[in-house]
């Protein structure tokens, strides 16, 4: 009983918050050039009083993503192990706490580690073909 | 075979979810003209990371695998049907975020209408009282303390918000971190929100709890709705608005303590009592800034009967109360007394406010609100104390 493999999901996440950070990816992502004419179709001044915003940059729709995938690998999990599909292992590098039977408390790590890698991944490969095409452009 | 079936119906799930956002995006050949190869390139890393990975997981031993549920074909010693969880990855995740980012500024609204400041306030209570009962983390805590979180305080302060729309109109303090204003565009949308989140949570926790639980769960419910559905509107009956507020914060803890299955000895019940008072002291004090604002509503509170000043003193009142409740309590029961000064302290200043100037109360509210953080604290490191004793 270690908390070595929960050390290095965390140290993992840890490296992809700071590609995010480095290169504006998922949340912290800059705001896109290409204007989104649908979202303000009435203007502003007609509405009652438009409720102010907490901050205009809160990077909510990624981080939900990010919560709701965590929850559907979960819930796959859940089912993998309710039918007996596999199973906790036995290694020293698990700390022991399970969140349920079978399903130590590392898989969440893992699974949102998981989700982070994808949009990661997702956008950084659009970041470098932008990056590619615009010093070709030059 | 059992394996293979169960990543069919999952990634069916994932593939079908961006479908669903692809077809209805309004410009959808711009966005697939984009995101074809980030897409394609991420999901062809995703499962060459996961053939890597996988491989080291399963040999130190992570996970194990059932030899009969599984197709017997493996890359490595990984089973294919491992590679279901990126694929699925790829497709749901991007979808995920597309539906989401849409759905932005209104998910924005809900959120504030949730009160962020006060998710905590719910939901510490549910797991301090569920922790010492069981004394370990297990997926219940995990599911009662994320239900308190956050889907109980939106169907709490969002159900408040669609049916306070008229008083909230007027009142300068809403719309900001101490309580959101809700355009009434997005009423149905809150009630059909705080349906959605609660559901899938009450059946979880009903499914796992004893009935006692159950009967607990159902109380705090009704206290949940009664406090401002029209036809009972408690809180616009004096008294009852205080005592419904605060069991608002006490249910989580009684219900934590139900689910649990915790004996109630007379000193936990004095503990419970004394956090009641505590919270009936802390509505009755939150009311007296908004005597103004009700007033010209027509809205009914504690504020309103008492007046500013006497109903502050009600509050210093249940607020010693519940520090004389916490005294015979085991130690370090008697030193939570000690946290009812700083709430006295705030509040004393206007315990002889005129109605007129009622509003100048939000300053001591402010206070009151990082006071309670401090607190909160301070009441942990004495659960902590009592747990290891």
């Amino acid at each position: 009983m270690s908390l070595l493999y929960l050390a290095c999901l965390l140290a993992a996440l840890a490296a992809l918050a700071l590609l995010d950070h480095r290169f504006h990816l998922v949340l912290w992502r800059a705001p896109q050039r290409t204007p989104r004419p649908t979202l303000q179709r009435t203007p502003p001044r007609t509405r009652q009083r438009t409720p102010r915003r907490t901050s205009p940059g809160t990077p909510l729709p990624p981080i939900l993503a990010l919560a709701a995938g965590l929850a559907f690998f979960l819930v796959w999990d859940l089912a993998g192990i309710a039918a007996g599909v596999f199973a906790r292992g036995t290694s020293p590098a698990l700390s022991g706490l399970d969140l349920a039977p079978e399903l130590p408390v590392e898989e969440v790590f893992f699974l949102l580690f998981l989700g982070y890698l994808t949009l990661v991944l997702l956008t950084g490969v659009r970041a470098l073909l932008d990056h590619r095409s615009r010093s070709r452009d030059r | 075979m059992t394996y293979l079936l169960i990543d069919l119906v999952f990634v069916a799930i994932a593939a079908g979810t961006l479908a669903v956002a692809l077809a209805t995006h309004p410009r959808r050949s711009a966005l697939v003209r984009r995101w074809w190869l980030p897409g394609t390139m991420t999901g062809l890393a995703l499962l060459a990371l996961t053939a890597g990975f996988d491989n080291l997981m399963i040999a130190a031993g992570l996970m194990t695998y059932s030899p009969t549920e599984t197709l017997g074909l493996r890359v490595g010693l990984v089973p294919v049907e491992d590679f279901a969880y990126p694929l699925a990855g790829v497709l749901l995740l991007p979808a995920l975020w597309l539906l989401l980012g849409r759905a932005g500024p209104t998910l924005r609204q809900l959120l504030l209408a949730s009160r962020p400041l006060s998710w905590i306030n719910t939901a510490f209570p549910f797991a301090a009282a569920f922790l010492l009962g069981t004394r370990q983390v297990d997926a219940t805590l995990v599911v009662g303390t994320l239900y308190f979180l956050v889907p109980y305080n939106l169907a709490l302060y969002g159900i408040n918000d669609v049916f306070d729309h008229e008083s909230d109109l007027r009142n300068p303090r809403k719309g900001g971190a101490e309580g959101a204003l809700l355009d009434p565009s997005l009423h149905r949308r809150t009630l059909i929100a705080a349906a959605v989140t609660n559901v899938p949570f009450l059946v979880w926790l009903v499914a796992v709890g004893p009935p006692v639980s159950w009967l607990v769960l159902a109380a705090s419910l009704f206290a949940l709705l009664a406090y401002s559905v029209p036809g009972l509107r408690f809180k616009e009956i004096p008294f009852l608005d205080s005592a419904t507020s605060s069991f608002h914060f006490v249910s989580p803890a009684l219900y934590g303590i139900a689910l649990a299955g915790t004996t109630v000895t007379p000193a936990l019940a004095l503990l419970l009592l004394a956090f009641f008072l505590w919270g009936v002291g802390s509505h009755a004090f939150g009311a007296v800034q908004d005597i103004g604002p009700d007033r010209e509503a027509g809205i009914a509170s504690i504020g309103t009967v008492l007046g500013a000043a006497r109903t502050t003193r009600f509050a210093i009142a249940a607020w010693v109360l519940a520090a004389v409740c916490v005294l015979p309590t085991p130690w370090p029961g008697p030193l939570a007394a000690l946290l009812a000064a700083p709430y006295v302290l705030t509040a004393a200043p206007y315990r002889s406010l005129p109605d007129e100037r009622a509003g100048e109360a939000n300053r001591g509210w402010r206070r009151f609100l990082a006071i309670t953080y401090a607190c909160g604290f301070a009441v942990t490191l004495l659960l902590i104390a009592y747990a290891l004793r």
